[in-house]
Order: structure tokens, then sequence, then C-alpha cells
């Protein structure tokens, strides 16, 4: 049924995002170097934003025409934030 | 209700033509007022070591009108007819939302009026220039408070835009007549599109600058005293914004001169396509060269060379749509009438506006212009010639169409040519005066800028002298100007096909497009709504309730709870409205492609949503400024031993000092909270749309308990990080963490007020399973408090 | 009248500039009264074919071709605009030789001069003719912009950050120093002056103000 396909796909991004959550709590824990985890970490918040963001937002069910305006410009924004982190990263972090 | 002196019909209106007109007489009385404290300076400078002015008085005097004229002048005059014109344009029958064009009107009236409140306060207002340089601008060397009363004014002048950009969005894309399609779509509503959409982009970038600005002042952060934030962040804030800004004044502009010189010269536009086309290329660009405002800062040489290069390059369409203006000309039959002149005059003013530009677009030349009255001259002759031109132009241009009445022509001609001969005196000496500092209050005798001073003075008074032959010819004519009939120009849009002034309703059927002709279908129902259903106090009973909460905020507390109180009863009132069905009727417009398949409130919010993510972008990116220009910011990943500090505290990493870092715990589960109550919003969501009442009260019920979790554990939080030490004033790290973790908190505060309404709705039986916007659109705000906080966690909690 | 460096650069972009802008300011705007005059109305002048009718679409019109030739032209123009001012720019930017280093600091309402053995002086600043000078520009306050007209450069004085101009003084004189950011109220009165006198009168003055310290 419509309503029970709808709520598990719910519960299911539900469990996606506490997960994700979870693997970003336990990448600092990672024997990676500060490049890297702040690349995975921001990358793994930006899959969860953009799970929101179609799946409750159900911006995956709207109009192309709608859909494609805040998508472009989240993974827009995202990449400039991606790179305005790895471009300060120098100066971030004394060691 | 609707007769012209009803003091009760001004105030309450949400009709897009008395919105219009509100607009109309207001911005005429601001820029009679910025006008009126041009001339007083204009004489302070006539002659070296005059003394009309202090120097604190004349900073005054000129910050606020410049704040005035290119704020509360330009740009709302323009938008005082695309409220009046552009919905008839379309053939809509008013704006998409009413009530919040009227709610935009207010604010922007009441923002005005705090700004010239400003003026009279202890200590005077702000003396910074409009473009408020900090530090100039922060608490230690600008303590009065009028300053921070104007920043608040434009806090909320940025709010009314906000709205009015929500509105006009929605209305353009939705609210067109059945086969008005893009390609037909008349341009000055095309100019008001472009207008909005740069809006929509740059108008939050000021917005989060004056955040900071006013945590800086009322707060003591040190955003912008401190050399991590400092003069820099702010320029990069404020021209972000502000170079998007001036072709947000020039593009309702031009949208003007597009449907008046092909009027008046009887042809069709020339290039129509690539006009849009090149304005299209010019607004993206516009977001690209805000560095040509800093090219004398230490930027590197690159940065400067790439803003200098792309400068230059804007240049080229507006070169191009200047040439096809004038190419429309050629083999018309040209009847050089009054709006007809000034749209000429303009085009005269742009041409010179415009390659000054461009040499200031040249960062060798610039070494020299920044800062001097070249650039004065330059952008007065942009602004002050090309727009107000245009603006004078549509006034003639449509006065007819709003009042029925012709005005003199005659008086419209000497107007004309005076004022082009005026302004010209002013503003075209100051290209010689480009050793001449701008912005002081006077100048040596041995300088020797004595004559070019005076004749621009001069010009100065016939400039503004002549103006009051306008308000004459305005007043005379209204009483007595012959009858104007529905098109004394010719012209083709659908505004000239309706009585003049337009009825209430402007239609009384739809009009629709068949092929290339507007046609008002015959015997369609003639469906005229209650009038007197379309009043409200709430537009502006909330504006009185904001600005008594700013003034609270700036000078006296008390009064804050006061203007809340006021502003929560208007909302209530404003839902009660809702709730009975008023407005209703309203709601559903035509649906153009690609729009058809969305709802007015959901477009309209997935606008709203575009600005939110801005403000929330500009806000990091000032994080992310700082801290990259900090020596030493706490970070976990600087901590070896993160699993045994997961609960954050003050710790001591060698080689760094002491850091204090966040409770990772805290953090976590509070995500995980959110993200609990996206769930439950999208679960209530779909409980609705099944029609399950009981479901959608139980799902609003556990949001609302999940969002007032995520506050308290916040509160906690803050409560213990302040017993720790990490008070907002005690550093750059504590301050951006509160400034911008604490602007998501109100954000989940004002959802979870509105997810309240909706319980109260739900618990009236106000939903069903036909019925549930009200849901939705709260449910894609909520989404949106929560993906924005996706992000904060991890900047501010991991990395 | 010979400009001294670096204004003769910023002179000769100025005149490149101001007389191709004149050109084509002049010629756009006689294109434009021109048109207006010769295509206005006269009693008995049909409309246009094409003339907007109440209701109906006008048609599009305009030629690709000429959106072409248009572009074209103007980038050739404007590119030359960019070229010279890259090379202006460099010129401006890069001092010749080492020079003398000058520290200067805005404040409100001065300005203040630092000379490389420490001897410091507040408005005054005397120089070497024919000596490149080289400024190292900051503010202890508020922004300022420390500007001197007759060489025709300048550049911003931000706390926190050290802007770099230079100038050569070919003729002994006083010259202005103006402050071209709004600092405040004092900022129409920050004015400073420079003196260039000869190299022996400087090494002598710099003697002087030594001892004096
Ligand atoms: C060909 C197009 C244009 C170019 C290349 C251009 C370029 C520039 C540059 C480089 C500056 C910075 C000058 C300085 O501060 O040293 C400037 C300032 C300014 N321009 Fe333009 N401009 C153009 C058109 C416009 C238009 C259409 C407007 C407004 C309608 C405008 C309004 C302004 C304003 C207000 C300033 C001064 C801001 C301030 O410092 O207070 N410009 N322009
Ligand atoms: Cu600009
Ligand atoms: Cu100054």
């Amino acid at each position: 049924m419509y309503d029970m396909d709808r709520t598990k796909l719910y519960v299911y991004v539900w469990g996606i995002l506490v997960a994700f959550t979870i693997i970003e709590v336990i990448t600092l824990l990672a024997p990676l170097t500060h490049t890297v985890i702040i690349a995975a970490v921001i990358t793994v918040a930006s899959v969860k934003a953009i799970a929101v963001v179609s799946i409750y937002q159900h911006l995956k069910d709207e109009p192309n025409s709608v859909k494609m305006f805040p998508l472009t410009l989240l993974i827009l924004l995202i990449v400039f934030l991606l790179l305005a982190l790895l471009i300060a990263m120098p100066n971030m972090m004394v060691q | 209700m609707s007769e012209t002196f009803s003091l009760r019909r001004w105030l309450t209106t949400t009709n897009h033509k008395d919105v219009g007109i509100l607009y109309l007489v207001t911005s005429f009385y601001f820029m009679f007022f910025a006008g009126f404290l041009a001339m007083n300076f204009r004489v302070q400078l006539f002659s070296p070591n005059q003394s009309l002015f202090t120097a604190s008085a004349y900073n005054q005097v000129v910050t606020t009108h410049g704040l005035m004229m290119i704020l509360w002048v330009l740009s709302p005059m323009g938008f005082a007819f695309a409220n009046y014109i552009v919905p008839i344009q379309i053939g809509a029958k008013d704006m998409a939302f009413p009530r919040l064009n009227a709610l935009s009107y207010w604010f922007y009236l009441f923002s005005g009026l705090l700004l010239v409140s400003s003026f009279f306060l202890p200590g005077g207002g702000a003396d910074v220039g409009w473009t408020a340089y900090a530090p100039l601008s922060t608490t230690k060397y600008t303590p009065q408070v009028g300053m921070t009363v104007a920043a608040m004014a434009l806090i909320m002048l940025v709010a009314s835009i906000t709205v009015s950009t929500v509105n006009f969005i929605t209305t353009i894309a939705r609210e067109r007549a059945r086969g008005m399609t893009w390609s037909k779509m008349p341009l000055f509503t095309w100019g008001i599109l472009y207008t909005v959409i740069m809006m929509l982009f740059a108008f939050p970038p000021l917005g989060a600058g004056l955040l900071i600005l006013l945590s800086d002042r009322i707060l003591g952060t040190m955003f912008f005293t401190s050399n991590a934030g400092g003069a820099l962040l702010w320029e990069n804030f404020f021209w972000f914004f502000g170079h998007p800004e001036v072709y947000i004044l020039l593009a309702p502009a031009l949208g003007i001169l597009f449907e008046i010189i092909p009027a008046f010269s009887r042809r069709p536009i020339y290039g129509r396509k690539f006009i849009l086309g090149a304005f299209a290329l010019a607004s993206i660009i516009s977001f690209l060269v805000w560095g040509h405002h800093m090219f004398a800062t230490t930027e590197t040489a690159l940065v400067k060379k790439i803003f200098s290069a792309t400068s230059v390059a804007i240049s080229l369409p507006f070169e191009i749509v200047t040439i096809y203006l004038i190419a429309t000309l050629l083999r018309g039959s040209i009847r050089l009438s009054t709006p007809m002149l000034f749209g000429l005059g303009a085009i005269y003013m742009f041409i010179i506006g415009g390659i000054t530009g461009v040499f200031n677009a040249s960062i060798a030349l610039d070494y020299q212009f920044r800062g001097s009255y070249w650039v004065v001259g330059h952008f007065h002759f942009v602004m002050g010639g090309t727009v107000i031109f245009a603006l004078l132009g549509a006034l003639y241009y449509w006065f007819p169409k709003m009042t029925g009445r012709m005005y003199n022509e005659k008086l419209g001609k000497i107007h004309f040519f005076i004022s082009a001969i005026g302004f010209t005196m002013i503003y075209f000496p100051m290209f010689f005066l480009f050793d001449m500092p701008r912005r002081i209050f006077t100048y040596p005798a041995t300088a020797g800028w004595d004559f070019m001073n005076h004749i621009a003075t001069i010009g100065g008074f016939i400039f503004g002298s002549i103006q009051l032959l306008l308000l004459a010819n305005i007043l005379l004519s209204l009483r007595r100007g012959p009858p104007a009939g529905f098109n004394p120009w010719g012209g083709w849009t659908l505004e000239w096909l309706i009585p003049s002034p337009p009825p209430a309703q402007d239609f009384e059927v739809s009009p629709k497009i068949e092929r290339e002709e507007i046609v008002f279908p015959k015997g369609g129902s003639t469906e005229w709504e209650d009038v007197e259903e379309s009043y409200t106090p709430w537009p502006l009973t909330i504006t009185i309730g904001t600005t008594l909460g700013l003034l609270g905020v700036a000078m006296f507390l008390p009064l804050a709870i006061l203007g809340l109180a006021v502003v929560l009863a208007s909302l209530v009132g404003w839902f009660r409205d809702d709730f009975r069905g008023k407005f209703a009727a309203k709601a559903e417009g035509m649906g153009m492609w690609p729009f058809e398949k969305i709802s007015h409130e959901k477009l309209g919010m997935w606008v709203f949503i575009t600005a939110e993510m801005m403000l929330f972008s500009m806000v990091v990116s000032g994080y992310i400024y700082v801290r990259s220009n900090s020596a030493v910011w706490p970070s976990p990943l600087l901590v070896t031993n993160i699993l045994a500090h997961l609960q954050g505290g003050i710790i001591n990493v060698p080689g760094v000092g002491e850091i204090a870092i966040h409770n990772i715990v805290l953090g976590t589960v509070n995500t995980l909270v959110l993200v609990t109550s996206s769930l439950t919003m999208a679960l209530a969501l779909n409980a609705i749309k099944n029609g399950n009442v009981r479901g959608l009260k139980i799902w609003l019920l556990a949001t609302l308990a999940l969002g007032v979790t995520f506050m308290v554990i916040k509160g906690y939080e803050w409560a213990g990080l302040y017993s720790e030490g990490f008070t907002i004033t005690s550093g750059l790290p504590a301050a951006s963490y509160y400034l911008t973790v604490g602007l998501h908190g109100a954000h989940v505060i004002a959802g979870l007020i509105a997810i309240a309404f909706l319980i109260t709705k739900a618990y009236k039986n106000g939903f069903t399973k036909e019925s549930y916007t009200g849901i939705e659109n709260t449910g894609l705000y909520w989404h949106m408090v929560d993906v924005i906080w996706l992000f904060l966690f991890p900047l501010f909690y991991l990395l | 009248m010979a400009y001294p460096p670096p204004a003769d650069q910023w002179w000769g972009l100025f005149y490149y500039f101001s007389t191709l802008g004149a050109i084509i300011g002049g010629i756009v705007i006689a294109f434009l009264v021109l048109a207006a005059i010769k295509y206005r109305y006269k009693p008995g002048k049909p409309e246009p074919e094409d003339a907007p009718k109440p209701g109906t679409f006008p048609k599009d019109r305009g030629h690709l071709k000429y959106l072409f030739v248009l572009s074209f032209v103007t980038l050739s123009i404007i590119s030359t605009l960019v070229v010279g001012s890259f090379s202006a720019f460099h010129v401006l930017t890069t001092p010749p030789d080492k020079g003398l280093d000058i520290e200067v600091t805005g404040f409100q309402w001065a300005w203040g001069f630092k000379y490389p053995n420490g001897v410091q002086t507040v408005s005054n600043l005397v120089i070497p003719v024919n000596q490149t000078i080289v400024f190292h520009v900051t503010s202890s306050d508020v922004k300022h912009k420390f500007g001197v007209p007759y060489f025709k450069t300048s550049i911003d004085a931000i706390p926190g950050q050290v802007g770099e101009i230079w100038i050569k003084a070919t003729s002994t004189g006083d010259y202005d120093i103006l402050c071209y950011e709004l600092c405040g109220v004092g900022h129409a009165g920050m004015i400073g002056k420079i003196t260039a006198v000869s190299q022996s009168q400087f090494n002598q003055w710099l003697e002087n103000a030594t001892k004096q310290k």
C-alpha cells in the first residue's frame, strides 16, 4: 500500500541518518590526516542533507523544474563549503 | 471601504494596487527627505571652509542620504510600479500572497521611519557612510545607539525585501494568465523577475553581515574589531551584497525603459531575446565582481586582476542592452512625450555612467579613484541618473493608468529638460575632482576644488527645485487633468486594455492568450470577490510589534517584550483568519509551466528556503573566515585521545595550550533528536495525506516534543558552557558558536510556534485529506532547520 | 609637465581611457540624439508597419549577426583596456628598486611615519628626491586610505594588514597626503605633507632627527 511504502521509506531514511551520524563521530577516531577527516565528515553530512531534502522534503517527487533549483543550489553550497574548508585548512589547525 | 480617503482602507488594504500606491507615496516622501539632506550638504560644499555643518552632523547627513536613497527610495519606487503593474501585466488577480505583500510594505515604511528616527536619538544617527565599514561602525568607534537603530532598520528592510522576493517570484512563476509563456511575458515584468532573483541571493548576505554587526554592538562579540575578522570580513559581506544591489536598483529601471522606448517609438523592441540574455548574463556576473570595491585593500594581485577582468567584462552585456534600446528607435515614429524624454535621458545617463564604470574597473586607475569624487560621479550617473530618470519616466507613463487623468505635458517637458541639465551640472564636474576625497565635510582653499564644487551646488539647486514642478504637476493633474481613457500611449500590454484607474479586481474575466492575442473570454463567470474580505489589520500590527521589539532590544528591554506580545497576538489573529477561510479565495492561480504541479505556498516556501540557505551559508562563511585567520582554534582534531574527551571541556593540548571543545555526546544526541523529529514530521504529513487525523495529531505532538527536547538539551549545554567561562564575549570561537547555533535555535523556536499552531488547528479538525498545505509547508521549513543543523553539528562539534 | 613615477603610468592610462571613452560615448550619445530627432513623429507620418497594437504581442526582431559583430568589436576594445590596466597595475605595485622603506600607520586622525632607523614623525614626512620610497601602510584603529594624489597612488590602511605602494619624487617640494576612506569626524582634516628635499638635505635632516630621538 502507498501509505506503508511511504512509512517504510521514511523509517529507512531515518535509519540511514542515525547510522551516518554515528559514522561521522567515529571518523574522528580514525587514524587519518585532518584533510581526509574534514572531507569525509562533510561528505557524510552532505549525503544526510541530500537524503532529507529529497525524501522528507519530497523534492524527488516534485517536477524537474522545481527540483533542479534547490538541489543545484544545495550542491553548489556544499562544494563551496568543502573548498573553503580545504583551502582554509592549513590555517585552521596548529600542529 | 474603497473611498479614496478612508484611513481604514489604507491601513488594512492588501490590494496590490493600493500597496503600489502606498509604496509610491512613501518612496516619494523619502526621496524628498533624502534630497533635502543632499541640498544641505551641497551648500556646505559650495566653497572651502564652510561651517553649516560640523563634521559629525555632516557624516550623519551623508550617511542617511546614501542609505535612504539607495535602499528606501530607488528600490521601493521600482517596486511601487511592480506592485501596481506586474500583476496586471501578467493577467493575475492580485499578488500570490496579498497579506504578505501588505506586510512587506509596512516593514518597509517602519524601517524607514526607524532610520529617520535614529537621526534624532541622543548622540545622533549613523555617521559611518552607507557602506558602514567596520571597525568604524562598531561600538568602540561609534558608540551612539543611533547606529544600532540604523542597523536594525536595515535588518527590518532585509526582512521586508525577503518577503517581497518570495511573493514576486511566486506570483510571476504561477499567476500568469493562461497562455502567457515566458517568451510572451512583458519586459517590465522580466525586469522585476531578474530583480527579485538577484535580491533572493544578495539580501541574505547583508542580513548575515548585519546580524554579526549587531552581535558585536549589542552582545559584545569581536568579529569586526579583531584582526581575524575585522575590516575585510565586513567588506566581503557588504560588497557581496552591495554590488548585486546596484544592479537590483538598475533592473527595474531597465525594465521600464524596455516598455517606454518601444511604446513611444512605435516599434517592437529590437532583439528582445538578446536583451533578455544579456540581462541574465549581467545578473549572474554581478555576483562575481564584488571585489572591485576592494581594489585598494590588501587582497592579492591575482584576486584583484580576476575581479578587474570580470568587472570590465560586465560592460559588454550592458552595452548590448544600451545599443539595442537605441536601435529600437530606428525607423520608428517617435513621440517625444515626457515619459519618452525621461527614457531617452536615462539612456544618456547610462552611457556616461557605464563608461566611467569601466574606468573604475581598471585596477590601476582605481588606485586613485577609490574613495574620491570620481566614484561619486560614476554612481550618481547610474543610480541617480539612469534609475531616477527611468522611474520618473515610469511615473509619467503610468500616471494616467493609475489616476485616470493625464498630466500636463508642457510642465512635464520643462521638468525633464531642466532636470537633465541640473543633474549633469551636479555630477559631471565630479569627474574632474578625482583628487578630492569623498565624504569630507569641508576642504582647504588651497586644494583648487572650488570651481567644480560651485557648479555642482548650483546644479543641485536647479535639479532640486525643479522637482517641485513635478509635485505641482501631479497635484494639479489629479484634480484637473483631462480623462486619460484606457490607452493613451497605444501600449500593447494588459494594463492598457482595462479602465483607468483599474477596478479593484483588475479584470472582470481572467484574460488568456490565444496565439498572439490577449483575449477576455466572453461570458466567463464574473466572480467578483467580496472586497471587504481583503482588508486585514494584522500586517500592520505585526510591523508595529516588530518595530517596538527592535527599539526595545536597542534601548529598553521591556519594550521588546511588549513588541513580542503584539507580534504573537497578531499572528494568532492572522491564523484565525486563515482558519475562517478568509483569503482562501485567492489561494490558487493558474499555475503556468513549469510550475503547474506545485502549489503557491509550496513554491513560496522553497523560495524562502533558498533565502535561508543563503543566510546560513554566509554566517558559516563568516565563521570559516575568522577561524582560518585565527592562530589557535579549539578543535577535537587537535586532541590526541578524543575518546577520553567525548564530553568536551577545557583540555590542555601540548604545543597549543588550553582549548575548550564541545560536548560531542550531547551534540550527537541532539542531532539524533532533531533527525527523529524530521521523521515524525514526515509521518504527520503522510498521515493526513491518508486522511488519518489521529495519526496527524500524534506525530505533530511527537515533533513538538522532540523539538522542545532539542532546545532543552541546548539550554543545558549552554548553561554548562557558561559556567566554564566559555561565554559569548570570551573570544571568536565562542562568539561564532553562540551566534550560529543561536540563530539556528531561533529558527527551531519559530518552527515550534508554527507546529503549535498546526496542532491547535488539527484539534479543531482544520486539516483534511484534501487540505493540508499548512502541514506540508511547515514540514518543509522544519526539515530545512534539520538540514542546517546537519552541517552545524560537524562544523562546530567535530572539526 | 612631466609626472613623477608612478603617476606617469596612471596618467598615460587615464588619457587612453578618456580618449576612448570620449570617442565611444560621443558616438553613442550622438547616435541616440540623432535617431530620436530623425525618426520623430511629424504630422502625417504613418505608423510603422509593426507598431505595437493593444493586446497583440509584438514581433521579435534582431539578428544574431549584429550581436556577434558588436560583441567582437567591444571585446577587442575592452581587452586592450584590461591589458593596459594590468601592466600599469604591475608598475604601481612593484617598486623599481629596493628604495627607502617607510612604515605608515593611520590613526584617528593623522598619519604616523617610521623611518628604517626608528625615527618617527607625525603628519609630516621628509623624503629624498629621486629615490624610490616604499610605504608599508597599516592602521591602528579603523580603516583609512593613504593617498598621495600627486603621485596617483594610494592604498587602504587596514588594522592588522600591511599594504604597499611606492613613489619617487622627481622634484623637490611639498606634496599632499590625504585620507580617502571615511574614518570618523576627523576624516576631512587627516591631511599630511610630504616634503621632498635633496639627498644631502635629507641626510642632514635624518641625522638631526636621529639625534633628537
Ligand atoms: C558598466 C557597468 C559598471 C561597471 C563596470 C561598474 C564598476 C564600478 C566599480 C569598479 C566601482 C568601484 C569604484 C570604487 O569604489 O573605487 C563602482 C562603484 C559603484 N557603482 Fe558601478 N559599475 C557599473 C555600473 C553601475 C550601475 C549600473 C550602478 C547602479 C545602478 C552602479 C553603482 C555603483 C555604486 C553605488 C558604486 C559605489 C559604491 C560606493 O563605494 O559607495 N554601477 N562601479
Ligand atoms: Cu560594484
Ligand atoms: Cu579618513
